[in-house]
């Protein structure tokens, strides 16, 4: 799976259980669903963790929501986002594209996605996993 | 060797066999433990910082997106300021307010156990304010005012108030529902009304 859904997601109770755990260490108190809608992303779409030192193309849908954002985070880091969508006019309801990554040699460093809808309509609410996220393709590695 | 000694070692392999069964069986269970224990640490953790840092039944205000310093994680939403109050309703029911702001926001109730108990939301809005009374389940006051009451079986907890923010536009105008956040001891409404 390319996105982790928001701890509701899970399909049985063991599942909801270790999710709630990493979602407790990870996210802090979690956000109501009908408020924000939280996924993250590890990895690309071929599967393979998300490097900083490799370069990926984000597709991201169209939406009806009005508020949606896109951060990159550095897993394991307590920092903040490295890119805010928003900052570069991307922030729209037309699907769009951007680029995410160093794309240069380095040292592999794990990179994550989070995608955030705010106050998502009931159609998207009464099918969480049937919700159109972002695609990523990685372009190379340094 | 004689059937004594292999009894002997037949009797071990089976004592150690036990053992390790047992061990094993421990380290599931203490796994389990920790895993269940988590999300109520997290909460815990982030109460007592709260308390440390403003007291109990005080909401603290985030300066900025990225200081959600009080709770913990790793992905902070830098779309949101926050403010934060801990409250522990065995001290009495706890008067939350605040301002709403013109874009998005939210304020959300969490039980020490890390469930969301209750988010306030527009039906809770009168006058551009929300105000509302938490108290304990059983927890009788005057409630003079007629503000909407939410009863919680859980105690104690944290009461976050987010609002979404543009952080390309200036911040200040954007911090309505933060700067105007209160949490207050209901104790201490009535006697300075009295």
């Amino acid at each position: 799976m390319q996105w982790l859904a928001p701890e509701t997601g899970a399909r049985n109770f063991v599942g909801r259980l270790y999710l709630r755990a990493n979602r407790a260490l990870d996210q802090g108190l979690p956000e109501d669903n009908t408020e924000i809608l939280t996924f993250e992303a590890l990895t690309d779409s071929s599967g393979d963790l998300l490097d900083r030192s490799c370069r990926y193309t984000v597709d991201g849908p169209g939406t009806k929501i009005a508020w949606w954002s896109l951060h990159v985070a550095h897993s394991g880091a307590t920092s903040g986002p490295v890119i805010n969508p928003r900052r570069s006019g991307a922030f729209a309801r037309e699907p769009f594209t951007f680029k995410i990554g160093a794309g240069t040699s380095g040292k592999a460093e794990p990179l994550s996605l989070v995608y955030r809808l705010y106050r998502p309509d009931f159609k998207v609410l009464s099918d969480i996993s049937a919700t159109t996220l972002p695609t990523i393709t990685k372009e190379l590695c340094g | 060797m004689s059937f004594r000694s292999l009894d002997g070692l037949a009797a071990r392999l089976v004592q150690a066999l036990q053992w390790t069964i047992f061990v094993l069986g421990l380290s599931v269970v203490f796994h389990l433990l920790v895993v269940l224990a988590i999300p109520n640490v997290t909460v815990m953790s982030a109460s007592s910082r709260i308390t440390e840092a403003g007291g109990l039944n005080k909401a603290l205000h985030a300066p900025s997106p990225n200081a959600e310093i009080w709770l913990d994680g790793r992905l902070s939403n830098p779309d949101v300021l926050t403010s934060v109050c801990a409250f522990n309703l065995a001290l009495g029911p706890v008067r939350v307010s605040a301002q709403i702001p013109q874009a998005l926001w939210s304020v959300s109730i969490y039980g020490d156990n890390r469930e969301l108990i209750h988010t306030l939301d527009e039906s809770d809005v009168k006058n551009g304010t929300f105000d509302a009374i938490i108290a304990g389940t059983g927890q009788h006051f005057p409630n003079e005012d007629d503000i909407r009451e939410i009863h919680l079986s859980r105690f104690t907890g944290i009461v976050v108030f987010r609002s979404i923010i543009d952080p390309g536009q200036d911040i200040k105008p954007q911090q309505t529902l933060n700067e105007t956040s209160r949490c207050t001891a209901l104790n201490d409404v009535l006697s300075k009304r009295h």
